[in-house]
């Protein structure tokens, strides 16, 4: 393995002159990715209006999104407006803490605010909690100054962040802070450094997959396969963009200050690269890999970005990215959630470097669809595979229905149409194990394991997010995805599309209805 | 003429590659993604969804009660239970003092929808008890309130500025980062493409006119990718000024282009043509990041109908630069001969 990596390494030297390139690039990201986090991004500057000099991001104009006359604010009424006041009411809450602690000292903060967050299946917390009633009242509070905070997090002044209380004999770290600091779960701001970081990864795995083509193309697989295993192969070939993903997340770890940046980062740099190897199996040219390549790309940005602006849905902590921007945002994140999303990660990359090395032999021959019955042909050969195959793809398919709901999402007040293509993405995958063991298996057992791995799948990724309330009524889909996977094993000898079509038209129902009953 | 046939030709092959038409769903997704955005922080954040929050106290606080109108509980257990079977959104644990600060501690739901709903609506309660303390202790009072231009109050909603900051200083930068890199991808593409058989083709036209050609191809896609952002963020709802957009987003699209022509004169093959060129562009566009003006501030400012005169200089750089990146070209053809 190393040794592939050793002549990846010497094939991909180059010049000198790229090497210097690189090392310069890289140097000078990192400079700007520091510069970017201890600054900020200053695209927002002279973007607001008023009539008077207030601070950098407003500037004096004839037709100002705010005017301010006699102590009073005037606005224009759209959406630039309202948010140049939102901005300018803050800048005034700042200056105005500041003024009044400076004039009455503590005690114009009569009221500052620590919030716990009491986690809804966990007992500990009651734990912590009983000891503060026996001592609500008097607390040393280490000098009280007021929080000021202007955009970014800079601190105006001699002014604090927050008020940090002495260690309480619970042994739990708290925090009062003003009320208007309370603030709900939003990560939208820290929502641009986090594809300034995962955007080098990108280029990381483009650079990987244009290098694996190469090998296609040039047939250099042929000769290599003769001395190591393809499974050895592929791994050796990905250590080195590996390690140069390494080098910048933990250059990237350091900038942001905690380490479990390096896990997340890491986590998406090999699903990235295990997505492109398996595409590069998958096409016949560098044209038709490019193209590939654009659209999953595509597909894994919406997979990974899109929860985290819904961070405050459980189901958003799968994407690395709603964890990567919890963490920028200085939370705390639950080790678990970053289990559960590296892991569910780590699984998707196994199944398809495992597709991939499989693949091999037919590599050059038949076109897309082919490729895909006939692998899936060749490892669907027990029933006992087609079940795990069923409940190992599961991260595929929420991959592909949260792509399908960010491209749908202008039409989803027709939610109907939308459960259509979310249940043929699903039955698509329970059919395609199914199809490809129909020679080998029985079809009617190979759909009953395919529904229920699928179902099991589905369910063992939900656990964990989903509160156990909802867990009670599981027969009932059970059944649901067991019957529409019969109807696809009765209607596909017409076709594959058939079986498809019949299958999605029983599932949409089904799920039509639960809405419609859910929605009554 | 040759170099629009060229030019046609190239545009033929895209399109029957469909790249063009993944580019296109990529910038829909994005423009949708302002919506998804909107939604996302109508929820955080709209008063209708923060109505109805039930609050339980724990403690002796007359003041508080007359704001907020809680439940009273005699104990915090007592009190979390009932969190936790949801029959009250959060619980208050505070003993009112006049003459000292107030440590409240407050108990909300972890990770649970219903926490989103419960913060804005306690900050509002809790700022409203902080304003009455401080009247009460002779502090003055901080009101500041919106008027729109015939006088009638406005009420402008807390956070209202980071929905209108991700769209205009973060959404669209992004996607015209993203046109950039995808023009400077696809002229480096259709360069290496002509080398095979630019012998033969030189008997019919001049090698500038092949290089015009690649420009012409890439003007066009560019002018198809910019129509379907433009038209996707106004669909979605999000007002731009579309000519200076368009004026500003080509300072970045031509520097882009320019680089990946410079990046094929220098490079051996395409691979590494393709690994300079993002080597190059990934921190000349977190440069644009750190100062004002860049091609991407004038992005922004475009955007929101803000003309800077920086435009033109930028605009006057880049053609310079294309104009070098030409004449590379060209010699790059030439010496490959």
């Amino acid at each position: 393995m190393l040794k592939v990596a050793k002549f990846e390494m010497r094939l991909k030297k180059g010049s000198r002159k790229v090497s210097s390139i690189a090392i310069i690039s890289l140097i000078l990201t990192l400079l700007l990715v520091h510069q970017i986090a201890s600054n900020g991004i200053m695209l927002d500057k002279g973007i607001y209006s008023s009539n008077l000099q207030i601070e950098h991001t407003f500037t004096i104009s004839e037709n100002p999104d705010i005017t301010i006359e006699y102590g009073r604010v005037y606005l224009r009424g759209d959406l630039k407006s309202l948010s140049a006041f939102d901005e300018f009411r803050n800048y005034l809450r700042v200056e105005y803490n500041r003024w009044i602690y400076e004039k009455y000292g503590e005690k114009a903060f009569p009221v500052l605010v620590n919030l716990h967050e009491i986690p809804t299946e966990v007992k500990i917390a009651f734990k912590s909690v009983k000891s503060f009633k026996t001592t609500p009242t008097p607390k040393a509070v280490e000098t009280p100054k007021p929080v000021t905070t202007v955009e970014e997090g800079k601190t105006i002044g001699m002014t604090n962040e927050t008020i940090t209380v002495p260690k309480k004999p619970t042994k739990t770290e708290m925090k009062y802070v003003p009320p208007e600091k309370l603030q709900p779960p939003i990560l939208l701001e820290k929502f641009a450094y986090a594809f300034l970081f995962v955007m080098p990864f990108y280029f990381v795995a483009q650079i990987f997959s244009s290098s694996f083509m190469e090998d296609k193309i040039k047939k250099r697989f042929d000769v290599i396969l003769t001395v190591v295993s393809a499974r050895e192969f592929l791994l050796g070939k990905m250590i080195p963009y590996i390690t140069l993903g390494l080098v910048i997340s933990t250059a990237i770890a350091v900038i942001v200050g905690k380490a479990v940046v390096v896990a997340l980062l890491i986590s998406i740099l090999i699903t990235m690269l295990s997505i492109d190897s398996f595409l590069v199996f998958l096409s016949r040219s560098y044209k038709e890999m490019s193209f590939l390549s654009v659209v999953i790309t595509l597909v894994v940005t919406a997979y990974l970005f899109i929860p985290a602006v819904f961070n405050f849905i459980p189901m958003s902590k799968l994407s690395p990215v709603t964890l990567l921007v919890e963490s920028i945002e200085g939370g705390e994140i639950d080790l678990r959630y970053v289990l559960l999303s590296t892991f569910h990660l780590a699984l998707m990359s196994f199944i398809l470097i495992n597709l991939t090395s499989n693949s091999f032999e037919f590599m050059y021959t038949r076109g897309l669809i082919e490729k895909v019955v006939e692998l899936t042909a060749k490892l669907t050969d027990r029933y006992y595979k087609v079940f795990t195959f069923a409940l190992v793809s599961i991260p595929f398919v929420l991959l592909m229905e949260l792509f399908t709901l960010a491209i749908t999402f202008p039409f989803r007040s027709y939610i109907f149409p939308v459960l259509i293509v979310l249940a043929f993405v699903e039955e698509f995958f329970k059919g395609l194990f199914i199809y490809a063991s129909v020679n080998k298996l029985n079809p009617y057992v190979s759909a009953i394991l395919s529904a229920s791995g699928f179902f099991i799948g589905e369910k063992l990724i939900l656990i964990p997010l989903i509160p156990t309330n909802v867990l009670s009524l599981l027969l009932l889909p059970l059944l649901a995805h067991i019957v529409s996977s019969l109807l696809f094993v009765l209607t596909m000898r017409w076709g594959f599309k058939v079986g498809l079509t019949t299958s999605t038209a029983f599932h949409s129902t089904y799920n039509g209805l639960m809405v419609w009953m859910l929605l009554k | 003429m040759d170099a629009v046939k060229i030019a046609k030709k190239d545009l033929r092959a895209l399109a029957k590659e469909k790249t063009v038409l993944v580019a296109v769903l990529l910038l829909i997704s994005l423009s949708s993604l302002s919506q998804i955005v909107a939604i996302g922080l109508t929820i955080l954040y709209s008063p209708s969804f923060n109505a109805n929050v039930k609050i339980g106290l724990v403690g002796d606080a007359p003041i508080f009660e007359r704001i907020a109108h809680p439940v009273k509980f005699e104990s915090l257990e007592e009190a979390l239970a009932s969190l936790k079977n949801g029959e009250v959104d959060a619980v208050v644990l505070l003993n009112e003092t006049l003459n000292e600060t107030n440590y409240i501690d407050v108990y909300i739901p972890k990770e649970d929808v219903k926490a989103v709903k419960v913060i804005p609506a306690l900050r509002k309660i809790l700022m409203d008890y902080q304003d009455t303390l401080r009247a009460y202790k002779g502090i003055p009072i901080l009101r500041v309130k919106a008027y729109d231009l015939s006088g009638k109050p406005i009420d402008v909603p807390e956070g209202i500025s980071i929905q209108f900051r991700f769209m205009y200083t973060a959404l669209i930068p992004l996607i015209v980062i993203l046109t950039a890199i995808i023009l400077g991808v696809y002229v480096i593409d259709i360069l290496y493409e002509e080398l095979g058989c630019l012998e033969v083709l030189l008997c019919c036209v001049r090698l500038r006119d092949v290089v015009l050609a690649k420009i012409l191809a890439v003007t066009f896609v560019s002018a198809v990718l910019t129509a379907t952002w433009l038209l996707g963020l106004i669909a979605n709802g999000v007002s731009i000024n579309v000519p200076l957009t368009v004026l500003s987003s080509y300072t970045t699209y031509i520097l882009s282009v320019s680089i990946a022509m410079m990046v094929f004169r220098f490079s051996r093959n395409r691979e590494e043509a393709q690994l300079v060129y993002s080597l190059i562009f990934i921190p000349l566009i977190l440069s644009f990041l750190t100062f004002d003006p860049s091609p991407l501030s004038l992005v922004v400012k475009s955007a929101l109908s803000i003309f800077d005169f920086a435009i033109v200089a930028f605009l006057t750089i880049d053609l310079l630069l294309l104009t070098l990146a030409v004449r590379l070209a060209e010699f790059a053809m030439s010496k490959n001969l």
